[in-house]
């Protein structure tokens, strides 16, 4: 659970920048290029958008520090909890090898403790009027402080904060860009009113696909990051509780007051989805039952399927950047393609091979989960399937959700066939992902490989899908 | 001895007989009290238990910083209808040592009636349950000395 929470840490922090980052330099490269090293096409706007972005995390970030600084610092420290709770805090201070600093926090109605990190410095909050259960109910206080240790001893909750940071100034970067989109209609409607209301009309009727492109592009992507966050913050949990299990023992009593959502049906799933804490039920289940925690999060195998089609959606239209299928045949692309390898081989090779181990980060993730979901039996055939087919999902969804895809399908009027016969790399490029998938899954399944290193997996597997993708780009794209 | 240590020699003692297993507490709760501001909720991880709403130990030393704060403006001030005339001086040497010093003979009916009045209002507004806040009061009458 440890190592897929840091990899997809890293996952969602790579997105986040990188995505926004180059959409925010497409709609303004006159502005960016050259901004502050003049070192000239064709990614210097690309270049000062990333480091745009790395100064502005690093604000946020810095401007975080200082808020919760504040917030924590108006709670006493240094005061004596009593010698019952400061045993058990030197005992878990031993074994974590973490000595946060306890404030006590809260007055007479106040909910649980909570950890964080304040000037640098661990910390975890302390409601006064909870004392008491490391007296009236020792095993469950253990439990809990357990699991806030354990989010310590995980950097969890510096996870939280760059990813929140980095979320932060990611949609702001992709406001900006649909900004423009927006500034761009406005000028169009200005050009068209000059010819009355026709020339608005028509001026309309242009910018209803770019506008709802965006959108949809947009807005899928930032639900999915917040979708994959939540996911995300929900398996830490599970895994702090796992540690504090094997630390103190498995308490179910440590979920019994929580406030479960009088929910039923579409609305439950939802606030399945958007919850930062799994539901008490989930919990409970995961303390004995290792694999409820990763049944428990089937939606993560989309959202990686959703990121992995994007990644790859994203280098094809930087590697065609300038000879998009609108304006091009195959041919032409091909030509155009050959030219940028000759002139920039280290970029080409260079976007490649980042899309490539980004891809592969994601589909490790995905049979990671499934081997931990998997048992050796019939019955797991099933979970295969449900498994192959979310990432299937995840990856149509980000097809359908490309501004790319969705400005060609129009040109070809919706019709598919003709779609592919005037983009033919492009599908093909995707169904070879998705196949290379399976393969991937099925080969993983396999006894050499389920009791290999998940080194071995990643390196032998995982690249698979991604190897697949590029083989057919190139047959498509460079033919010899 | 300081009115801030007195204060919480004060709310010790009413601890040690309410609630003796929370006395190790009560810097905590000195603390909470010191920083909380209405409705505060701290996490969100393991929710609220019922009971724990208005927990006992936290309600009692705030009950006692309460009745200490009230007892010491009555010192410090003409305060005829509360504080016997000829024993101010009594209240403010227990202000200093309320350990050492009995309130007995100092608070006239009105005064005694007042302070209880305090207890009973503050313990209802902090939601502890019937059973602590007949122990709150049986504490206070006892340590003040006010059943004489």
């Amino acid at each position: 659970m440890r190592q897929e929470s840091l990899l997809r840490t890293l996952l969602v922090l790579l997105l986040a920048s990188i995505i926004p980052s180059m959409l925010l330099a497409s709609s303004y490269a006159d502005h960016l290029a050259d901004l502050v090293i003049a070192f000239g096409p064709p990614f210097t706007h690309i270049f000062h958008a990333m480091a745009l972005f790395i100064v502005a995390i690093s604000g946020v970030i810095g401007l975080s520090s200082l808020l919760t600084w504040r917030a924590v610092g108006r709670f006493s420290k240094n005061v004596p909890v009593g010698p019952t709770v400061g045993a058990m805090v030197d005992e878990f201070a031993a074994r974590f090898a973490v000595r946060p600093e306890i404030r006590i926090a809260g007055g007479v109605r106040a909910a649980d403790m909570t950890s964080l990190v304040s000037a640098g410095r661990p910390t975890v909050l302390m409601p006064a009027s909870r004392l008491i259960e490391a007296k009236t109910d020792p095993a469950v206080f253990r439990f809990r402080l357990a699991h806030e240790f354990t989010h310590l001893a995980a950097n969890d909750y510096r996870s939280d904060v760059w990813i929140n940071s980095a979320y932060l100034v990611g949609a702001i970067f992709m406001v900006s860009a649909f900004g423009r989109v927006l500034w761009n209609v406005f000028e169009g409607l200005i050009v068209g009113g000059r010819f009355g209301a026709d020339g608005v009309w028509f001026a309309l009727r242009g910018a209803a696909l770019p506008l709802t492109t965006n959108v949809v592009a947009l807005g899928s992507l930032a639900v999915l990051l917040f979708f994959e966050h939540r996911a995300a913050m929900r398996l830490r949990e599970f895994h702090a509780d796992a540690v504090a299990t094997s630390v103190s023992g498995a308490n179910t009593g440590a979920f019994a007051g929580m406030v479960t959502a009088q929910l039923s049906g579409p609305l439950r799933w939802l606030y399945g989805l958007v919850n930062d804490h799994p539901d008490a039920g989930t919990r409970t289940t995961a303390l004995t039952e290792r694999q409820a925690a990763f049944r428990a999060d089937l939606i993560t195998l989309v959202i990686q399927g959703f990121f992995a089609a994007t990644v790859v959606e994203m280098a094809l239209q930087l590697l065609l950047v300038g000879s998009s299928v609108d304006i091009s045949s195959l041919a032409e692309r091909q030509a155009y393609l050959r030219a940028q390898l000759a002139r920039y081989p280290e970029i080409i090779w260079g976007i490649i091979g980042v899309a490539t181990a980004v891809c592969a980060v994601a589909n490790f993730l995905v049979i990671q989960r499934l081997r931990m979901l998997q048992a050796p039996t019939k019955a797991s055939f099933a979970t295969f399937i449900q498994t192959g087919l979310l990432y299937a999902l995840g990856s149509a969804l980000a097809l359908l959700s490309s501004q790319t895809f969705l400005w060609e399908i129009s040109d070809a009027r919706w019709n598919v066939g003709a779609w592919v016969a005037q983009d033919p790399e492009r599908p093909s490029i995707y169904l070879s992902g998705i196949l290379g998938f399976a393969l991937a899954a099925l080969l993983a399944r396999m006894p050499w490989t389920m009791g290999a290193s998940p080194l071995l997996t990643a390196l032998g597997v995982c690249l698979l899908p991604s190897l697949l993708q590029v083989s057919m780009a190139v047959w498509f794209l460079l033919p010899a | 001895m300081t009115k801030t240590a007195a204060q919480r020699e004060f709310s010790l003692s009413l601890l040690t007989q309410v609630a003796p297993e929370e006395a190790e507490f009560v810097d905590a709760y000195e603390a909470a009290i010191d920083t909380a501001t209405t409705g505060q909720r701290v996490g969100t991880g393991f929710g609220l238990p019922p009971e724990l709403a208005g927990a006992l130990g936290v309600a009692v030393v705030l009950v006692g910083r309460v009745v200490f704060e009230q007892l010491l403006e009555w010192s410090g001030e003409v305060a005829k209808k509360f504080v016997v005339d000829t024993a101010v001086d009594r209240l403010k040497r227990w202000t200093t040592a309320p350990a050492k010093e009995s309130l007995e003979g100092v608070l006239t009916s009105a005064g005694r009636l007042e302070i209880l009045s305090i207890v009973d209002r503050d313990a209802e507004r902090v939601g502890i349950s019937n059973e602590g806040k007949k122990r709150l009061r049986r504490a206070v009458i006892k340590q003040l000395g006010l059943g004489a």
